[in-house]
């Protein structure tokens, strides 16, 4: 097999498989002038350069007589994986045998190139099937946009409603995106434990997403008795208490009562207060009386809750917030959801740490999966989110790598992102919330530049959105020049106005560059602390 | 490629064997690749595949080598080697070994004959 890495990146890549090396040879020699070519000897290794390089491939040419695994079952495998639904295939035949053509197409060929090889059939017919799968994935490319940016606009109105909520509450803008995280985590544990619940991934992604209803009752709530740092009598405990019933009455007055997400919604509202003995309230429901939605927004609300700092006590620690739930000190739950807790907890612990994404395709498009695989024969989740997933990768990596000091800020979160190693430095959490307020933050850049940036930013425009400002960092009491370089980002609404999402930028030193170089690579990933490298800047010069 | 082959060398193989020049040429469109693909059809191991799998009566084994040399003897213009490898593997094919063994002489004859004019050829 040849290097993928050699690849010129302006040509299409295409997979030829053949057993026999003359044939592969001579169709290189016919198409390596346009083409960047991986070979296959046989059907196995074909399947193994596809799962490796499905995204890259532009089309297969398939010889069908091969050893052990022939063309058929390449063809096999590609309609499992559903390779077939964007990678173009090209049967090479010797064989006029009709019964054996049509089975080729009943399998997904798109056409035939017969032998003996002419020099001008391989390459039109090449040339034009490529050309007609590119047109398709650019077609599949904006459905998914599409529908990525309908998705979006509906996210945001629950994330802005949520947020509402919160800031009465005095919580941070994480508690929600945390329950939802958690939600997410441990529904799937349950899917993965037993049938009985019967969470589909589209039931799992709606209580994700009607979770950050479930205090909406709140708002009905004195500001004062919600915000009281003190205890609070039993008077003020019970009102608190109403924000379940009101919460469940505010969204059975809305309309779609029978959508999903609105039914969702109200048992999570109502229910999420309710304990596994019966013990909880309003209603007092014990057991599979609850709602599994109510049951686990419960568990995930609890956890929250003790991990985060309040007013009246400390942020525990995820083992310490483990142990107390297990123990039963904070209510009382389902035992198989204890159990998905044990078993999910390294992921729960992993999840919250992540920074938040930013470029928040990946994870919104996850949740559009099942609206894209029900417009059948348009599978384009798989390559798409395939295709997000190696960029956000990218980025991420490169962030955290290059020592220059790169941050995003999400404005719909009011979240600033920044690399791991900064964040350990600075001692300010690798993601921000609220940064304007954030005290450590405004310690090392001083207020001056938040505010200065902020102003900056807010004269910027889609046509001049760069941003360039000089100021000075206090690095634990080391102070240094340096200088921001960023790019406010936008989006256009419904009605083509544009607004500002957030923005990307890099802090550079004017100083002693090399000093950051010093702190060890790390990558904050959902499989824990990865160590890449571990070299100072005059090792990599030797 | 080192040094160009002239034209009339390969034209001049063809003769010998009796191959489809014009076909090839058609085809192909390039001297040198011609000529590449000639000396690399006298290595390809197809035709020796067929011999052994057929003394060791692997049919399967047999049935595909004879599939591929028809293949590569037709892509470069063999068409008698090509008709020949055929024959020999409808008849394995058709699960009739008896019938492969007494059309494979022929075959090997021609191929012979085809990889004796490449050998001379390539000197």
């Amino acid at each position: 097999m040849r290097p993928i890495a050699t690849n010129d990146t302006t040509k299409n890549t295409i997979l030829i498989v053949d057993d026999t090396k003359m044939n592969r040879d001579l169709l290189i020699d016919i198409l390596e002038d346009k083409y960047n070519i991986l070979e296959a000897e046989d059907g196995e290794q074909a399947i193994a350069i596809l799962q490796q390089h499905a995204a890259e491939i532009s089309l297969v040419v398939l010889d069908m007589v091969m050893p052990k695994v022939d063309g058929f079952g390449v063809l096999e495998a590609m309609n499992k994986y559903r390779w077939i639904q964007y990678i173009p295939v090209i049967c090479i035949s010797t064989q006029d045998d009709p019964e054996f053509i049509e089975r080729s197409y009943n399998m997904g060929v798109t056409d035939f190139i017969n032998r003996p090889f002419d020099e001008l059939i391989v390459i039109r017919r090449v040339d034009n099937t490529v050309k007609l799968y590119a047109k398709q994935r650019q077609l599949m490319n904006m459905v998914a946009n599409e529908i990525l940016e309908k998705e979006r606009n509906g996210n945001l109105m629950v994330t802005i409603l949520s947020h509402v909520v919160e800031f009465r509450n005095g919580e941070s803008g994480m508690h929600v995106i945390n329950i939802g995280k958690i939600t997410e985590i441990l529904l799937a544990e349950i899917a993965k434990h037993t049938s009985q619940y019967h969470l589909s991934y589209t039931d799992r992604d709606l209580i994700v997403k009607a979770s950050a209803l479930h205090d909406i009752g709140k708002i009905s709530i004195d500001e004062h008795i919600l915000n009281k740092p003190g205890k609070l009598t039993d008077d003020e405990f019970e009102h608190i208490k109403t924000h379940t019933v009101i919460g469940h009455q505010m969204l059975a007055d809305v309309p779609f009562q029978e959508e999903p997400l609105i039914k969702a919604s109200r048992e999570i509202a109502r229910w999420h207060h309710e304990r596994y003995d019966g013990r909880g309230y309003p209603d007092g429901l014990k057991g599979d009386e609850i709602p599994i939605s109510a049951q686990v927004v419960a568990l995930a609300d609890v956890y929250d809750a003790l991990t985060s700092e309040r007013v009246y006590k400390p942020a525990f620690s995820h083992e310490k917030a483990v142990q107390m739930i297990l123990n039963g000190e904070c209510g009382s739950f389902n035992p198989l959801l204890l159990e998905c807790l044990v078993e999910a907890q390294d992921t729960i612990q992993q999840e919250l740490s992540k920074p938040g994404q930013v470029f928040d395709s990946f994870e919104e498009l996850q949740a559009i999966t099942p609206a894209i695989q029900n417009t059948e024969s348009l599978d384009v989740t798989e390559y798409v989110l395939g295709q997000l997933d190696t960029e956000r990768q990218k980025n991420h990596f490169s962030a955290e790598v290059s020592r220059e000091l790169q941050f995003d800020y999400n404005a719909a979160f009011d979240t600033l992102s920044i690399p791991v190693w900064a964040s350990k430095r600075f001692e300010v959490p690798t993601s921000i919330s609220n940064p304007t307020e954030n005290e450590k933050l405004i310690e090392v850049v001083g207020a001056d530049t938040i505010e200065g940036l902020r102003e900056a930013i807010r004269q910027t425009t889609p046509h001049d959105p760069l941003i360039r400002l000089d100021f000075t960092i206090n690095d634990n009491g080391d102070r240094y020049d340096c200088t921001i370089v960023a790019k406010s980002l936008w989006a256009y609404d419904d009605e083509d106005e544009a607004q500002l999402t957030g923005y990307i930028g890099k802090i550079l030193r004017r100083d002693k560059p090399s000093d950051w170089l010093e702190a060890p690579f790390e990558l904050s990933s959902g499989h824990g602390t990865t160590y890449i490298h571990n070299v100072t800047p005059e090792e990599t010069s030797n | 490629m080192a040094n160009p082959v002239p034209t009339e060398c390969v034209e001049a193989l063809y003769q010998v064997t009796g191959g489809d020049y014009e076909g090839v040429v058609a085809r192909l469109r390039n001297n040198d690749r011609i000529a590449k693909f000639v000396t690399m059809f006298a290595d390809d191991p197809s035709y020796q595949n067929l011999i052994s799998n057929m003394e060791s009566q692997n049919w399967e084994e047999a049935f595909r080598a004879a599939h591929t040399l028809k293949g590569v003897a037709r892509d470069m213009g063999f068409i008698v080697v090509s008709e020949n490898a055929s024959e020999v593997c409808e008849a394995l094919r058709a699960n009739n070994p008896d019938l492969a063994k007494e059309l494979l002489p022929a075959l090997q004859e021609e191929y012979t004959r085809v990889a004796e004019a490449i050998a001379a050829f390539r000197q």
